[in-house]
C-alpha cells in the first residue's frame, strides 16, 4: 500500500497547476515546478514571500489581501481571479484557490494554495471570439454579395413584365374588367421590385457622390418614378431650398419615405412634403394621413426586418435611416400623424 | 412625336419599350441588339433621340455612342445602363450624352426625359 503522504508529494509535484504551501503566516515554504515555470522565480526566490500576494499585481492586492483575510475565517475560497507579475515584469492571468491545514486540534498550521495560468485559455477565447466574428462577417458579406446578385437578376425580367402590362393596359384598358386585373398584377409587381430595391439598398454599400441638388427638383424626381394611387394627392413644397447630397442616394430616402405614406393610406390621403431652413440645418418633413403607429411600435420602426406590413422587407427605413446618418443627419418619426422629419446639416 | 431607334441587346427588354414607345405615340424607326447596329440605324433613318443601352457583348453601348457622335456631334442620345459607376460616368461625360437614365427607370421617367428632348429638338 502506498504511503499517503507519498501520494500527496505526488500530486504536489506533478499538478499542472501551480501550488503553493504557506505557513501560518502566509509565507511560501514550499512549492511546485508550476509556480517556478510560471513566475520564472526559482523555489530558492519563492520561499519566504507572502504567497501568491508577493507575486500580484498592485492593482490586484485588495482583492488578494481581502480573499486571504476571508480564507482565515471560512477555510475555503476559490476561483479568485488575480493577475501575476513575473520576474520579468510579465503579467498573466489567473485564478487561485485555498484552503487552510489545520492540525489533530484544529489549529492552524498552514495553506495550501492552487493557481491556474488562465492566459493561454483567454488568448484562445478572444481568438475564438475573433475568429467566429470573421466568419459571421465573411458569411454576411457573402450572403450580401449574393442576395444582391439574385435582386440584379430578378430586376430585369420584372421590369420587363411592368412594361408589359403598361403595354396591355393601353391596348385593353378600356375594359374595365381587363383594366383591374392588369392593376393588381402591376402593384403585385410593384411591390415586389420595391422589396428588391430595399435588399439592394440595404446590402449596396456606396461611397458618397456629394453634389449641390435643388430639393424641388429631386422630390419631383422621386414623385415621377413611384406609382401614386389616383386617390392620393401629395402636396409638394412652397418654398425650396439646396442640399448638398449624394443625389442617387437621397432618392432613396425619399422614395422610400413617400412610399412608407402611400403604403399607410388606404384609398384617398394626403402626403404633405415641407422644407424649414434655418442658418445651420434643413428640416424635411413628410407627413401622410394614414393611419398612424402605435408607440410601441414607434421605435421599432427603424430597426431591420421590422414590418407591420403584409409585405415589405423591412428594410426600406433601416437603409433611409442609414443613408441620412452618413450624411451627417438624423431622422425621427411621430405619430399620429405619422411625420418623418429629416434634419440635415447645412454643410456636409 | 419625336422619331426614335431603339438598342437593348435583350430581345424582350427592347420590343417591350419600342411598344410602349409607339403606344405612346412615338416614332420608333428600328431596333437593335448592339453598338454596331445602332450606328447602323443612325445612318440610315437619321433620329430625333436614340435610347441606347451601355451593356450589350461585342459592340456596346458606348462603341454605338462614339461611332454615332462621330457623325452627328447634336445626335441626342439617352443612355440607359443598369450600373452607372464611377468609370461608366466619366467615360459618358466624355461624350455629351443628353440623359442618363438608371435601370430600372419607371415608365413615367422614360417618357418624361423623352418629351423633354422633344421639346429640345
Amino acid at each position: 500500500m502506498i504511503h499517503s503522504e507519498k501520494i500527496a508529494k505526488t500530486l504536489f509535484e506533478i499538478s499542472p497547476d501551480m501550488v503553493a504551501i504557506l505557513d501560518s503566516d502566509g509565507k511560501i515554504i514550499d512549492c511546485n515546478r508550476h509556480l517556478e515555470i510560471n513566475t520564472n522565480y526559482r523555489k530558492n526566490e519563492l520561499i519566504g514571500l507572502a504567497g501568491p500576494i508577493d507575486l500580484i499585481i498592485d492593482e490586484d492586492r485588495e482583492i488578494a489581501t481581502s480573499s486571504f483575510k476571508e480564507l482565515k475565517i471560512t477555510n475555503l475560497k476559490q476561483n479568485i481571479p488575480l493577475r501575476m507579475k513575473r520576474k520579468n515584469g510579465d503579467v498573466f492571468s489567473s485564478i487561485w484557490s485555498g484552503s487552510t491545514l489545520l492540525n489533530d486540534f484544529n489549529e492552524l498550521e498552514g495553506y495550501l494554495v492552487t493557481g491556474k495560468n488562465i492566459s493561454e485559455t483567454q488568448d484562445l477565447a478572444l481568438k475564438l471570439i475573433s475568429v467566429k466574428e470573421q466568419h459571421r462577417q465573411e458569411k454576411l458579406a457573402l450572403i450580401g454579395e449574393f442576395s444582391a446578385k439574385i435582386a440584379h437578376d430578378i430586376r430585369n425580367p420584372l421590369s420587363i413584365v411592368v412594361v408589359c402590362l403598361e403595354n396591355l393596359k393601353m391596348l385593353y384598358g378600356a375594359n374595365e374588367i381587363k383594366q383591374k386585373q392588369l392593376d393588381r398584377a402591376g402593384r403585385s409587381i410593384e411591390r415586389i421590385t420595391h422589396q428588391i430595391e430595399d435588399v439592394l439598398n440595404f446590402v449596396r454599400e456606396r461611397p458618397l457622390n456629394v453634389q449641390e441638388i435643388i430639393l424641388s427638383q429631386l422630390i419631383s424626381e422621386s414623385i415621377d418614378s413611384l406609382n401614386v394611387p389616383d386617390g392620393i394627392k401629395i402636396i409638394t413644397p412652397k418654398n425650396d431650398a439646396k442640399i448638398f447630397c449624394d443625389k442617387k442616394q437621397f432618392l432613396i430616402v425619399l422614395n422610400n419615405l413617400i412610399l412608407n405614406g402611400v403604403q399607410s393610406i388606404d384609398d384617398t390621403g394626403i402626403i404633405e412634403i415641407t422644407i424649414n431652413e434655418s442658418d445651420n440645418e434643413l428640416k424635411i418633413k413628410i407627413k401622410d394621413s394614414g393611419s398612424g403607429v402605435s408607440k410601441e411600435n414607434m421605435e421599432k420602426k427603424i430597426e431591420p426586418l421590422f414590418t407591420t406590413k403584409q409585405h415589405g422587407t423591412g428594410l426600406g427605413l433601416v437603409s433611409v435611416k442609414s443613408i441620412i446618418e452618413t450624411h451627417g443627419g438624423i431622422i425621427s418619426v411621430s405619430s399620429p400623424p405619422t411625420i418623418f422629419t429629416i434634419t440635415l446639416p447645412k454643410n456636409l | 412625336m419625336s422619331s426614335l431607334v431603339v438598342i437593348d441587346d435583350n430581345v424582350d427588354t427592347l420590343d417591350s419599350i419600342s411598344d410602349y414607345l409607339k403606344l405612346k405615340g412615338f416614332d420608333v424607326l428600328g431596333c437593335g441588339r448592339n453598338g454596331l447596329e445602332a450606328v447602323q440605324l443612325y445612318e440610315k433613318f437619321r433620329p430625333d433621340i436614340v435610347l441606347l443601352d451601355l451593356a450589350m457583348p461585342e459592340y456596346d453601348g458606348f462603341y454605338g455612342l462614339e461611332h454615332i457622335k462621330k457623325i452627328n456631334s447634336h445626335a441626342k442620345v439617352v443612355i440607359l445602363t443598369g450600373v452607372n459607376d464611377e468609370v461608366n460616368e466619366k467615360k459618358i461625360k466624355v461624350y455629351n450624352v443628353t440623359e442618363v437614365l438608371e435601370k430600372p427607370c419607371s415608365l413615367k421617367q422614360l417618357e418624361k426625359v423623352l418629351k423633354t428632348i422633344k421639346m429640345l429638338v
